[in-house]
């Protein structure tokens, strides 16, 4: 049942809800109609966005909020950020029900620890996205969990009124009416086996981690969210000193994928930075280094790459290939 | 090159107090008891500035197979609440068991004895009550025994001094493997004259 | 996910039941040889980070199917029963794994009945699936996630009827743990004994790979492993017999057998191990499931492939000591280099593990 390496799976927007004034809510079903994966608990994908050119313009991460275990649709919500790198201005003003867009398998950076006996949610804002799934597993495994999330009124609290009509001990805090979640208050008492996790901006997080070890907690113990949404690369130029040729590389292929395009087969094996099949000696240009086989030496030193993760940051390398 | 051990063999430190914690609990078998005198010592002077209140450090001891040093642990100059000499490691751990079941995410549990004790505890703390072992420093005291399970009839004897030893269970005899399982506390004795039945090395003391 | 239009999958041609212990009736068809997944693509062989993306291979080959079946399978299925009999905790999983054990069901069966159409089917209404396994005469239906409606937990279930061994991983805290397994076919290591291990600590005993950083280097890739890319590497060792259940719980018991390959019994008695493993990331649990499939050939069996005659020799011959003591037959090693170096006539051969 092996099918070629998909690098994305084709979904079609079939719901769009403006949940708060800043917020909305996409509802993906996959292209063919065929189930998506189920997913854990805390997961995102990378939705790809594509300018009207087909030329990729935006990668963000998302959680999932629907229920893990219902692989009809996906939902994600999209809070609207001015100031940010565009992609969720992308998804608020250029994407419509019926539109196309890829997105990856779902990927988990934030899974609840299976072995804790309780677990304290500590949400602010958009934030809450990823416990809407945690909660429904949660639910569903019977173990025990308190939510805390905090909202400013101007943007709205999204999903509120859903979790309060299915979370009786979730607690809100309004912080436009002064309310505030306070983390020392709330950790202070757990029992030994408690986990917690926030997500929300960094001073949030860094309260929380902050109150954890003020009260002894261990570090395994305390959990954040940290999106590390492959960026859209830089297109550069590969120079093959030994068979003199000259192949780009787009943003969105490896060096590897690129060379593969133009029918040269360099040898590789994992594809992922970790076996040293791929490694390739640099004559000319520097090295954005992603793998974990080189040492930092090499890596510093910028002779050698792994081309099945590395980028080059100059516009040019010159490989001995 | 050297030969490196294998990487499942635990390495025990010695105890030092954390100041992270907020709560230290100490447990402590036959001569155990001067690994947790002295950390008694070094928490009551409080070293970085931690020095934490009598209420906040509770003792459990146990003779074990001895020497039995509770007195010397009760002349250390400190009163605790709860009863905290036992009979045994059972008596113990059912009683450390009920005492973490009512504390918070800010206790550091100290374990001093036998390693077959210290790893009795662990599973008390870490498998009934979900401390983790991030939170736990253990100190082996006494003689380099070690609890080894036979992998052929998965008997346990708490206290193998030599490598090479006649399982209690099977009868077999067994070679002593520095593969640990810190789930079952265990290291590994796999029958020695397999190959070879009946020739069976002279025993050799284990020293760590 | 999308269907492959032509099936490059061998259609198994399955044998009656052989023996894995006592008389020892197994063997290998000539087919079965040239499918061998012979593990040597050079003269020599050292540890590495030996990972490829799992995504089919050559028609027939035993990298095709995601896992594959092949002529031993009743057997196979019926040695893993007379293991579980005499020692049911060969299959155990840790009452937090319950999520990845369904996931597994599904992985297993969704992969078997499009691998194998002509043998298993699955249909699906909801939650109520029915599976069919015409090989082993099984036609169960079941309320996927309700393990009550199963006669078994859903891990025991399926594995009882794959070939091959599987351990479950569940992650946290950057690290992979042996969670669960249903281990009865194993090269000398015990689940038993490793469960709840981190992974460095199940590889503790393994010589050389910690200091040349392989572990480090392999389990940062693993943590990456994502829904629907799953990896594959190979791994060997030998065993005298086409013994299967060379665990460490019996190890009294078979290991007289190494003891008993003399210059005139090596060719049949002498095999070589491969374990094809392959690596998922599964969906509703996070967890990962490693697939252990195991694969035996005599060396007389191998030796009907000169090439891969003249490179097991070569292989053998120049293994690191260490090596082959940890593999368990630095003993006998001398017997079988003496043996294989009959059909090496030192010309060079072409890199690459297949049989030309
Ligand atoms: C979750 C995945 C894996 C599991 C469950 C697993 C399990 C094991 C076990 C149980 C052993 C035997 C240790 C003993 O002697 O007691 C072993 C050996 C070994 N493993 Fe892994 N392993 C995994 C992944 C890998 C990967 C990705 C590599 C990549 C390099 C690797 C490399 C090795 C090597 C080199 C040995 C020694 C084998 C020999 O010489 O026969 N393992 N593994
Ligand atoms: S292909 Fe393995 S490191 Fe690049």
């Amino acid at each position: 049942m092996i099918t070629s390496q998909q690098p994305s799976i084709p979904v079609r927007v079939t719901g769009i809800d403006q949940v708060t004034p800043s917020v909305k809510t996409f509802t993906l079903e996959h292209t063919e109609g065929i189930p998506l994966p189920c997913f854990s608990g805390g997961s995102h994908v990378v939705v790809t966005m594509k300018d009207a050119q087909g030329q990729v313009c935006h990668r963000n991460p998302y959680s999932l909020t629907s229920p893990p275990d219902d692989g009809r649709c996906y939902r994600i919500s999209v809070r609207r950020d001015d100031a940010g790198r565009g992609g969720s201005l992308f998804m608020h003003e250029r994407v419509g029900e019926g539109d196309f867009l890829d997105i990856s398998a779902p990927v988990n950076l934030f899974p609840l620890n299976v072995l804790a006996r309780r677990h304290v949610l500590i949400a602010s804002g958009i934030g809450i996205t990823p416990f809407l799934a945690q909660m429904h597993e949660l639910r569903q495994r019977g173990v025990p969990y308190e939510l805390h999330y905090q909202f400013r009124d101007d943007d709205g609290a999204p999903y509120r009124d859903a979790i309060a009509a299915r979370e009786p001990t979730a607690s809100f805090y309004e912080s436009d009416q002064g309310e505030y979640l306070d983390p020392l208050a709330i950790l202070r008492d757990q029992p030994l086996g408690t986990h917690v996790y926030v997500c929300g901006p960094a001073g949030l997080i860094n309260d929380v981690s902050a109150a954890a070890t003020k009260l002894g907690w261990p570090p395994r113990h305390v959990h954040s969210e940290a999106f590390t949404a492959p960026p859209v690369g830089e297109p550069f130029t590969v120079v093959c000193h030994r068979s003199e040729r000259e192949i780009e590389v787009p943003g969105t292929a490896s060096v590897l994928e690129a060379l593969e395009g133009a029918g040269l087969e360099p040898a590789c094996s994992c594809r992922g930075g970790a076996c040293g099949e791929c490694e390739t000696r640099v004559l000319e240009g520097d090295i954005e280094h992603h793998d974990h086989f080189l040492s930092d030496d090499v890596k510093a030193a910028n002779s050698r790459m792994m081309i099945c993760v590395s980028r080059a940051r100059t516009s040019r390398v010159v490989l001995d290939l | 090159m050297s030969i490196p051990g294998i990487k499942s063999k635990p390495v025990y430190t010695g105890l030092t107090p954390d100041p992270g914690g907020c709560q230290h609990v100490l447990a402590g078998e036959g001569p155990g008891a001067e690994a947790l005198l002295r950390l008694r010592r070094e928490l009551a002077e409080g070293n970085d500035g931690m020095a934490p209140e009598a209420s906040a450090v509770a003792l459990f001891y146990t003779a074990g197979a001895g020497p039995d040093q509770g007195e010397e642990l009760a002349e250390g100059g400190r009163d605790f609440p709860q009863p905290w000499r036992f009979p045994d490691t059972e008596g113990l751990c059912s009683a450390l068991g009920d005492y973490l079941a009512d504390s918070g995410m800010g206790v550091r549990l100290y374990v001093a004895g036998s390693e077959a004790f210290l790893w009795r505890v662990v599973a008390t703390a870490r498998d009934g009550v979900g401390i983790s072992e991030a939170a736990i420093q253990m100190e082996r005291c006494g003689p380099p025994a070690r609890p080894v399970c036979c992998i052929h009839c998965k008997t346990t004897d708490p206290a193998v001094s030599t490598t090479v030893y006649q399982c209690p269970g099977c009868g077999l005899n067994l070679f002593v493997r520095d593969h640990f399982s810190r789930r079952l506390g265990v290291y590994q004795g796999v029958c020695v004259d397999a190959e070879a039945p009946g020739d069976v090395p002279e025993p050799e003391e284990l020293d760590s | 996910m999308t269907m492959q239009a032509e099936s490059t999958v061998a259609e198994p041609r399955v044998k009656p039941v052989e023996t894995f212990r006592d008389d020892f009736t197994y063997s290998n068809s000539p087919e079965a040889i040239r499918r061998f997944p012979f593990p040597f693509p050079e003269d020599s062989y050292m540890y590495s980070v030996n990972i490829e993306p799992h995504n089919g291979g050559p028609p027939g080959s035993a990298y095709a199917p995601a896992f594959d079946i092949d002529e031993h399978y009743l057997s196979e299925i019926e040695e893993r029963r007379k293991v579980l009999e005499e020692d049911p905790s060969r299959c155990t999983v840790l009452p937090h794994m319950m999520t990845a054990q369904w996931d597994t069901l599904e992985l297993l069966m969704e992969s078997l009945s499009t691998d194998y159409p002509q043998h298993f089917s699955l249909t699906r209404e909801g939650d109520r699936w029915t599976w069919e396994n015409r090989l082993l005469g099984i036609h169960d239906t079941f309320t996927f996630g309700d393990p009550e409606t199963l006669p078994m937990e859903p891990f025991e279930y399926i594995t009882r009827q794959v070939q091959g061994d599987f351990t479950l991983h569940d992650q946290r805290d950057d690290m992979l743990y042996m969670d669960g397994g249903m281990l009865t076919c194993q090269a000398d290591w015990s689940l038993q004994f490793d469960l709840g291990m981190n992974f460095y600590e199940w590889h503790g005993p393994v010589p050389r790979a910690h200091e040349m950083g392989v572990f480090d280097r392999a389990l940062k890739y693993l943590l990456n492993l994502q829904v629907g890319h799953p990896v594959r590497r190979l791994n060997w060792t030998m065993t005298v017999n086409p013994r299967m259940d060379t665990s460490p719980e019996n190890y009294h018991k078979w290991g007289i057998d190494r003891a008993t390959v003399t210059p005139e019994n090596v060719g049949d008695k002498a095999h070589l191990r491969v374990e094809l493993q392959a690596l998922y990331r599964l969906p509703r649990s996070n967890a990962v499931l490693f697939s252990i499939r195991c694969y035996l050939i005599s060396v007389n069996e191998l030796a009907t492939i000169p090439k891969w005659a003249k490179r097991f020799h070569r292989v053998l011959k120049t293994l690191p000591d260490d090596l082959a003591d940890y593999k368990g037959f630095i003993d006998y090693r001398p017997i079988v280099v003496e043996y294989l170096s009959q059909f090496d006539d030192g010309e060079e051969l072409a890199y690459g593990a297949a049989p030309e």
